[in-house]
């Protein structure tokens, strides 16, 4: 890769980085009338565009050293857990966004439509979710004034983790559970992200989403 | 244990020499009047800035100038509120408040209900909406002790907590006032410079970026006097906004060396490999 | 306003960008402004004043009270505005509270002037019956009943129109009695005081719409603004209040520029004013 990071000095929102015929703006940082600017408080790094990339200006960006909390956003991945199941849709709680668990309450729903791409319209939301079930699943839109609109049609998407009516952690397929061991290989490099972020070891879902790395 | 000390009265009562002195009046006409703190006219007072005073808070700041003490925090983002309406765009919601005390006689403060919505505007020209749709950002600002210009004041300091939640912004925003007193211009007035005011101009200015967000001016002001308090107050908050920088700079650089070079520094290493 | 169309929006930013405003007008023109005086016969004072589909009322009422002891030679000046749900079904119920609070909060910004009372558009000192013991309390309302943008210039307006009506009865202090603490007043019938409302301002509202500013804003261009500056200014030429709205930044030599282009349309502003509402006295003095 051509990609090179020059660390830099630290930045406060607001400090000019370079002028905009010179540099791009990435993260953390923004242009306005010819000028590239910082908008938050963190290091500033110049990262050397690919030998491929048509824009040959190297990008700044700034990491911050206190990031906001993450917030959904269309075409991200959140791990969310199923609080109510309804026969046309199910709400969930937002835990994670990307590899960052949200420090706030998000609410999702997950609609009849939006549980698998095939058959769509034979889906029982109450064979395939149960409150308590861990779900990875991707966010479609911004939804409505109460909650972010979620999908699990994807192969990579669905239930990661569920408790059977006996209380047992399920260990078998059920319909919506779909590539399991794809699955695995992709919770593995969560729990890495996971540690990273000092995620909580203490968290259900790491714990669960161990477990499985465990049994594999 | 009691009585001891012959110095040190068993019971207390207070001083006669209570602080009634009033400041030397201000009066018409009178050119070589003193300020009653003696700064001089164009002179600040110092100004003492720290962040993440609040750990519950996703971003905190503490501001003392003078005798006004600040303390705001930041929560969020956070989702709306059910009332709300959809909004692709983040929202901001302010809100300043008196502690009972802030004031010398108890619950005298003045209506102040103004001060959450001037907050609000002085600061959302600066935040980037965008970069938390559909949540909103609370800012909740409580004057510990009044002293005067008490909502510049609350306006720099909320910038600052804004700037240590992590919250995208376009510049930090400096707030100062300006009191015309006769034919005086004084920065920066305290309560009891309040009373005599025949106008004030309160400006709230981005300063690397340049813009003035929020500007209220009342009383009878001619142009060349505007001119003049405008260009003071401007150059006044491009110092304060460089002693803002400077208060972030510090805690960044104390919290990177706590985290050993953090963040991303496994994440770099991690890519290599 | 909501509801428009990309085009639509286009067309406004367009238009102001040529100065040929959606109705014709250019950009530093304003509404044919239409002014009728006392409209509320329970007021000491009142008006209605229309900047095209903009329709507000202001009505004046003097009470006997007493004065502030912090200020024991001034009077008291209230002002208040509400918005009634006929100008808009979101004023229904609580929905006017930020509108009208932010109203009533600039226009006393603009009319009552610094703290210590310089500036004032109403002098407080000619309130004052009796020093320290009985003023007069002024109560301004404001009522929106129709809102088509620029309800603070139209609010200004109503409120120096509704102040040039105002009379306010001659008082007659019994002449013993003015050393007692509550000195027993006469209130003519008759009798009334003028006020002389030279000294009121006008409020001039500068919006500004891509690169340039323009007055009296409808609705439609208020949707497309980025910021707005209002700016009140006497017969003097001095600033008597300003303030912001909006939330984009400006620089600050584009306000000294908004400020300057406000001066001189205050000029035209309150000559047009001045002629409108000493006409409506005229029709009203008719009846």
């Amino acid at each position: 890769m051509a990609l090179q990071e020059r660390e830099e000095g630290l930045v406060t929102p607001g400090d000019v980085l370079g002028k905009a015929a010179e540099v791009r703006a990435g993260k953390g940082a923004y242009e306005h009338s010819g000028l590239v600017y910082a908008s938050i408080t963190g290091r500033s790094l110049t990262v050397s565009p690919s030998a491929e990339s048509p824009d040959q200006r190297p990008t700044l960006e700034v990491m911050g050293l206190k990031a906001h909390g993450a917030v959904p956003e269309p075409g991200s991945i959140v791990i969310a857990r199923v609080t109510k199941v309804m026969s046309r849709m199910a709400s969930l709680d937002i835990m994670c966004v990307g590899f960052k668990s949200v420090s706030e309450k998000f609410t999702g729903t997950i609609r009849q439509q939006d549980v698998r791409a095939t058959e769509i319209d034979k889906v029982d939301m109450h064979l395939s979710f149960r409150p308590g079930d861990t779900v990875r699943a991707i966010v479609l839109s911004l939804g409505d004034a109460r909650a972010y609109y979620l999908s699990t049609a994807k192969n990579e998407l669905g239930v990661i983790s569920a408790t059977s009516s006996a209380g047992q952690t399920k260990n078998e397929l059920s319909p919506d559970l779909l590539y399991f061991s794809h699955l695995l290989v992709k919770s593995f490099i969560l729990i890495e992200h996971h540690l990273d972020e000092h995620f909580s070891f203490e968290s259900q879902e790491t714990q669960l989403i161990l477990f499985y790395y465990c049994f594999r | 244990m009691t009585g001891k000390g012959s110095a040190t009265p068993a019971t207390y009562s207070p001083s006669p020499t209570s602080r009634k002195g009033k400041p030397p009046a201000y009066k018409d006409g009178d050119l070589n009047w003193a300020r009653p703190d003696g700064r001089g006219f164009q002179q600040c007072r110092p100004a003492y800035f720290r962040t993440g005073a609040v750990n519950a808070a996703s971003g905190s700041a503490y501001v003392e100038i003078g005798n006004t003490k600040v303390i705001v925090s930041v929560f969020g983002p956070r989702e709306s509120k059910k009332a709300m309406k959809y909004s692709d765009i983040g929202r901001l919601n302010c809100n300043v408040s008196y502690t009972s005390f802030s004031t010398p006689v108890r619950g005298q403060q003045l209506d102040h209900k103004e001060y959450s919505s001037m907050l609000h505007k002085a600061l959302e020209g600066a935040i980037i909406l965008e970069s938390f749709p559909k949540t909103t950002v609370d800012v909740f600002a409580l004057v510990l002790e009044s002293g005067g210009s008490d909502l510049p004041i609350v306006i720099s300091c909320a910038s600052l907590a804004l700037a240590d939640a992590g919250i995208m912004m376009y510049d930090l925003v400096a707030s100062v006032s300006v009191y015309s007193l006769g034919v005086n211009l004084v920065i920066d007035p305290i309560s009891e410079e309040e009373s005599y005011q025949d106008g004030s101009l309160l400006i709230s200015y981005m300063p690397s970026r340049k813009e003035v967000t929020q500007l209220t001016v009342t009383g009878e002001w001619s142009t060349d006097k505007i001119n003049e308090a405008m260009n003071i107050c401007l150059d006044a908050c491009g110092k304060l906004g460089e002693i803002m920088r400077m208060c972030l700079k510090e805690a960044a650089s104390v919290s990177s060396e706590v985290n050993l070079g953090r963040p991303g520094g496994r994440l770099k290493g991690l890519q290599g490999a | 306003m909501t509801g428009l169309s990309l085009g639509e929006k286009l067309f406004i930013q367009g238009g102001i960008a040529q100065d040929l405003r959606t109705d014709g007008r250019k950009r530093l023109t304003y509404r044919p402004i239409y002014v009728e005086t006392g409209v509320i016969p329970q007021a000491n004072g009142s008006a209605r004043v229309q900047f095209g589909g903009t329709d507000v009322i202001a009505s004046v009422k003097a009470e006997i009270g007493r004065p502030n002891p912090m200020q024991p030679d001034k009077g008291k000046v209230m002002i208040n505005v509400s918005c009634s749900p006929t100008a808009a079904p979101i004023f229904e119920g609580r929905g006017d509270e930020e509108v009208s609070a932010e109203l009533t909060v600039t226009l006393q910004r603009c009319l009552l002037g610094g703290k210590s009372g310089a500036g004032a558009g109403i002098d407080p000192t000619s309130l004052v019956v009796v020093e320290g013991k009985v003023c007069w309390d002024l109560y301004i309302d404001g009522l929106v009943i129709s809102s088509d943008g620029n309800l603070l210039d139209a609010l200004g307006a109503a409120i120096k129109a509704a102040l040039s009506n105002t009379g306010i009865p001659q008082v007659q202090v019994a002449a013993d009695a003015s050393g007692e603490d509550r000195p027993e007043v006469d209130i003519s019938d008759e009798e009334f005081l003028q006020f002389d409302t030279s000294g009121v301002p006008v409020i001039i509202t500068l919006t500004k719409v891509g690169r340039h500013y323009i007055v009296d804003a409808t609705g439609e261009e208020e949707s497309q603004m980025s910021s707005a500056v209002s700016i009140s200014i006497n017969r003097k030429g001095h600033i008597c209040g300003l303030s912001k709205r909006g939330g984009a930044g400006l620089d600050h030599s584009v306000i000294l520029d908004m400020i300057s282009v406000a001066r001189h349309v205050s000029e035209q502003l309150l000559n047009k004013l001045d002629s409108e509402i000493s006409a409506a006295e005229a029709v009203q003095n008719e009846l």
